[in-house]
């Protein structure tokens, strides 16, 4: 099919100006594919007097809202919230528009958890939010808000997780946020994790002081700093209010019941070993108190869970979040667990006019329940999944494969060739290994599928028979285990990979390389240790007072595996403690090329360049230092020599993964924790090339058939297509006008909503994935136009034939009626770049006015000019 | 710089998963564009018959002339005709294709679609129908042409002896 742009106007002077990306390729659209299955979320609350509105702060997507309880839930943050994580969300019960978010969620993980950038406040139920300040808090547990004036609020932060800051502890504003005053602050490496407001006089408060720091090989819960405080004055003076509590703590998390302003539980991590923690109740205020109940899971876990909520209404009935959701009916002795739609707790609103209301925020997204608990509201349709790696196959659709976490692996089709969406049973289903998952196959056969999760577990997943294998290279029980002393010490994504040019072969990485030619029956160890292998930091993976060994903590892994697309047997690998190795023996030999100079830092991935053999780059953090300085390096000599290429990507957008087009040498796309950069000069420089992707960290991108796949942190997959357009793109090119040659386009049956060219269209659809345009997609960059002239475009198929005709002009002769044909599209003539999708039809028959017709009036699909032999 | 052209091109591939040969497809492009043109021909036709049957009832609320009334009639009525048998006007609203008959364009539209499917394939029922529906057509349009060709021109002339204006078409 060939295609003729006929312009029939005058140009205005026309100079081809300089643009950013930005701004040039603002007709291209990332589109959000799904899947539809709630990620993350450690704040809800609802509203009082209104059941039907409720918030949800998600850990990478921002805020949602939804205004019949949970039926259908929509962002309310894009656009206006520079970060996507949320830690606290509270609205005002005197005046229910008046909307408080802290940002940074508070249950701190190592492997995802995204920093935040203060208080935002909306006065029109979250319609539009201004930033009020405390940027540097990163991490905020809790808001309350004076209950008869919206202009006192207290905000409880957390602070930077991986090193000490000063912007931590309580601040209070007395006028609605504009300046804050830091009231409690105990020091640079305690915040607060909890704080109460009394139910009948506001000048009391309770709070939970909680020392606490990451370090890339451990999680610190407790310490001097943590304590137990009270205010009676409205947050000026402090007391502790300690008496009858363990000396030793940890996270701690504190409540005043709604019914008994007297009556008040604290929960409390203290020391796991000597099993002192525990919930604790005062009858007097805090003056003194004593332990209810010692139960091991109240406290589990603490720095992830530690949250307590007294029934508002009942002083016997309260509920403690931790893995489970815990109640008790007995005012905290005995408990017995609820059954929501997800797993791993930690916010619970109760609505004070109804005890049985309630909204409920876990691994899953939030859930709301009218009926106790008896039934809540569904997870399946948020778009708000946390994907950590990309790989993909080349069966027709390509299928998307990564691990959610918190829930399983998943492959989801890019596109549903027969339907207006991706869709959840039709379009995606689970894969292989968990929620950490590297997913591995032979792309153009993928029925077996070599999936892992954390702690090194790793399965075969037949497709076929939908069933798995464990093939672990060595069966042991991890869980609980010092560092040092698991035979294999695996990465949180211990990385999988697939050989393409050894059939048949596998290679799996703890602190070294493991391979296996017959699917897992046997390993061998192919490599020596390649990490670092910092002895000291590979004790408990938590302290002072409990460990944590889930495997987030391992620390002297490799994170990182990529086999050369032109060599075989040339590997690298990056490990988490910043070391590089390259074999190009198959493992034989291994060679440290760690960049000169480069201390501990996280290698999370490696890219060999498309074009040349001997390129290769890395995308390094530092972010577990509590540093975010973005880390790119680029070496071409196989990593003897490196070279930083990260100008122009801001600190804070510390760096995750970086690919290289493989159409356009030099072309570079790089994922970093606020969004997506772009380099067309192999690294010298990078700008924003963000276009209608919401704000959520980047922790994967991958190049596969033209399209940029991307794997964000809270807004599950996106995919943009017409990557060709970046290819053909030349701002040298000082012409006027360019036509862009489209992508080869397919004789599909599927609809998209890009296959129009609306520009406030975000990129997403309600309950289901986008698909692509279906379609010829056309780029154009036209000047200037004179509002009064028209530009044609001319489809001709191969013998010059006319097959359509579309104009920028509207064809006033056409009515509109029920039962008759749809208008043809215009074409856009903006100044710039201009997008038109023919979606392959010849011309619209006519109709006749009023007559209402059964039927379609379109024009049959060109067919193929190029066909397959039968 | 009026009028000036750029080129570009581009491909159309067909779906991997479609069994359909290049001579299906052949046919199948072949088919439709004589179909959809042929529809484009009833419709157009009808519009412009129907623009006329307007004007020729407007002209006869003018005439007095008892010959010209009656001819004018008869040529209203065939107008009518021949408009019914082609396009049902009662039907306005969806579910009013089931409460009232469908007439010719409709029946080839639905042939038309029905060989538009995701993956063509032109049967041999289709082609039949399409025999049978081409035969109508032909039958329809040549009344057509001569309402256009020779009813509507001669009432013009007998118009235009009167003194009165024509019908335009």
């Amino acid at each position: 099919m060939k295609f003729r742009l006929l312009f029939t106007s005058l140009f205005v002077c026309a100079i081809a100006f300089g643009q950013t990306a930005e701004d040039y390729f603002k007709p291209l659209k990332y589109r959000n594919i799904g899947p539809f299955r709630g990620g993350r979320s450690v704040s809800a609350t609802g509203v009082e007097g209104d059941p039907l509105t409720y918030y949800m702060g998600t850990t990478g997507g921002g805020l949602w809202k939804t205004e019949d309880a949970g039926q259908h839930w929509k962002n309310i943050s894009d656009g206006f919230f520079e970060l996507g994580s949320v830690g606290a969300v509270q609205v005002s019960s005197s005046n229910p528009n008046v909307v408080y978010v802290g940002m940074g969620e508070h249950a701190p993980r190592g492997v995802m958890t995204s920093y935040g950038d203060g208080v935002y406040k909306s006065i029109d139920a979250g319609k539009t939010w201004m930033h009020m300040g405390l940027k540097e808090t990163q991490h905020i547990s809790r808001i309350r808000i004076h209950p008869t004036n919206p202009d006192i609020v207290f905000v409880a932060a957390q602070g930077a997780l991986y090193g000490p800051n000063k912007e931590r502890g309580i601040f209070k504003s007395e006028d609605g946020g504009k300046t804050w005053k830091n009231v409690l602050f105990v020091n640079e490496l305690t915040g607060c994790s909890e704080l109460s407001m009394d139910p009948e006089i506001p000048e009391t408060l309770y709070a939970t002081m909680w020392e606490h720091q990451r370090k890339p090989n451990q999680v610190v819960s407790g310490g001097a700093g943590s304590g137990v405080y009270k205010s009676t004055d409205s947050g000026k003076t402090w007391k502790k209010i300690e008496a009858g509590l363990p000396a030793e703590r940890g996270k701690m998390a504190i409540a005043v019941s709604g019914a008994d302003r007297n009556k008040v539980f604290l929960l409390m991590e203290s020391d796991s070993n000597k099993d002192k923690g525990g919930l604790f109740v005062s009858n007097n205020g805090g003056a003194s108190w004593s332990m209810v109940s010692g139960d091991n899971r109240l406290t589990q876990r603490s720095w992830y869970y530690i949250e307590v909520f007294p029934d508002p209404n009942n002083t016997e009935v309260l509920y403690v979040l931790s893995a489970p959701m815990l109640k008790s009916k007995d005012g905290g002795k005995t408990w017995s667990t609820m059954r929501t739609g997800h797993g791993d707790y930690h916010d619970l609103w109760i609505n004070p006019d109804n005890s049985n209301n309630m909204v409920v925020a876990d691994d899953g997204g939030a859930e709301v329940t009218f009926n106790g608990g008896s039934s809540w509201s569904r997870l399946d349709h948020l778009p708000t999944a946390q994907f950590y790696r990309i790989n993909t196959d080349n069966l027709f659709p390509y299928n998307i494969y990564g691990g959610q976490q918190d829930n399983s692996s998943v492959r989801i089709a890019s596109m549903s060739v027969r339907s207006g969406g991706i869709q959840a049973g039709l379009d995606w289903t689970v894969s292989a290994g968990g929620e950490s998952a590297f997913l591995a196959f032979d792309p153009d056969n993928p029925r077996y599928v070599m999936g892992g999760s954390y702690l090194g577990t790793i399965e075969v997943l037949d497709t076929e028979s939908r069933l798995s294998t464990k093939v672990m290279p060595a069966p042991i029980q991890y869980l609980g285990r010092k560092a040092r002393d698991m035979k294999y010490l695996y990465n949180w994504n211990a990385p999988i990979i697939w050989s393409q040019h050894e059939p048949g072969t596998f290679y799996h990485c703890a602190q070294l390389v493991l391979r296996t030619r017959d699917m897992g029956q046997t390993w061998e160890e192919v490599s020596p240790d390649l990490t670092r292998n910092i002895d000291a930091k590979q004790g408990n993976g938590g302290a002072p007072y409990t460990n944590e060994a889930v495997g987030a903590e391992n620390y002297g892994t490799i994170a990182y595996m990529v086999e050369s697309p032109h060599e075989k047997g040339v590997f690298y690998t990056g490990s988490d403690d910043g070391l590089v190795h390259v074999t190009k023996d198959g493992g034989e030999n291994w060679t440290n090329v760690t960049p000169k100079g480069q201390g501990e830092t996280l290698v999370n991935a490696i890219e060999v360049s498309p074009h040349d053999p001997a390129t290769v780059y890395i995308a390094t953090t530092r972010y577990k230092f509590n540093d975010y300085t973005p880390g790119l390096l680029k070496s071409t000599d196989y990593g003897k020599t490196w070279k930083n290429i990260s100008t122009g990507i801001p600190y804070g957008a510390f760096t995750r993964v970086v690919r290289e087009d493989p159409n356009r040498k030099d072309l570079l796309y790089a994922g970093t924790e606020k969004g997506i950069y772009l380099s067309w000069n192999g690294g010298k420089n990078w700008e924003s090339f963000q276009l209608n992707l919401p704000a959520t960290p980047i922790l994967d991108l991958k190049v596969h058939q033209n399209d940029l796949v991307v794997a964000t942190s809270g807004r599950s997959f996106w995919i943009l297509d017409d990557l060709s357009v970046l290819d053909q793109y030349n701002s040298a090119n000082k012409s006027a006008v360019k036509i862009y040659q489209p992508e080869e386009a397919y004789n599909g049956m599927w609809w998209s909503p890009l296959n129009g060219n609306n520009p406030s269209f975000k990129g997403t659809q309600a309950g289901t994935g986008v698909n692509p345009a279906n379609g010829l997609v056309i780029y154009y960059e036209l000047p200037e136009l004179a509002s009064d002239s028209e530009i044609t475009l001319e489809i001709l198929d191969a013998n010059g034939k006319q097959v359509n005709h579309f104009s920028s002009k509207k064809d006033a002769s056409y009515k509109r009626y029920a039962g008759g044909p749809p208008p043809s599209p215009t074409i856009s003539k903006k100044k710039g770049l201009n997008r038109f999708v023919w979606t392959l039809g010849h011309k619209i028959m006519p109709g006749v006015d009023g007559v209402y017709i059964e039927a379609g009036y379109g024009g049959h699909r060109a067919i193929p000019g190029t066909i397959p032999c039968a | 710089m009026n009028g000036k052209t750029y080129d570009t091109k581009g491909v159309i591939k067909s779906m991997p998963t479609y069994p359909t040969t290049k001579e299906q497809y052949m046919a199948y492009d072949r088919f439709m564009t004589e179909t959809e043109a042929e529809l484009t021909k009833m419709h157009d036709m009808v519009n412009t018959l129907y623009e006329a049957k307007k004007q020729v009832a407007d002209v006869l609320k003018e005439v007095k002339d008892e010959t010209l009334k009656a001819e004018g009639k008869k040529l209203l009525d065939a107008l009518d005709a021949w408009d019914k048998d082609m396009v049902q006007r009662k039907s306005k609203a969806y579910d009013d294709v089931e409460n009232f008959p469908n007439k010719f364009t409709a029946e080839y539209l639905f042939m038309i679609n029905h060989s538009n499917s995701s993956i063509p394939r032109i049967t041999q029922p289709a082609l039949d129908r399409r025999v049978e529906l081409d035969a109508q057509w032909a039958g329809l349009k040549a009344k057509g042409q001569s309402l256009l060709k020779e009813k509507i021109p001669a009432y013009n002339a007998m118009l235009w002896e009167k003194g009165i204006g024509a019908i335009r078409k």
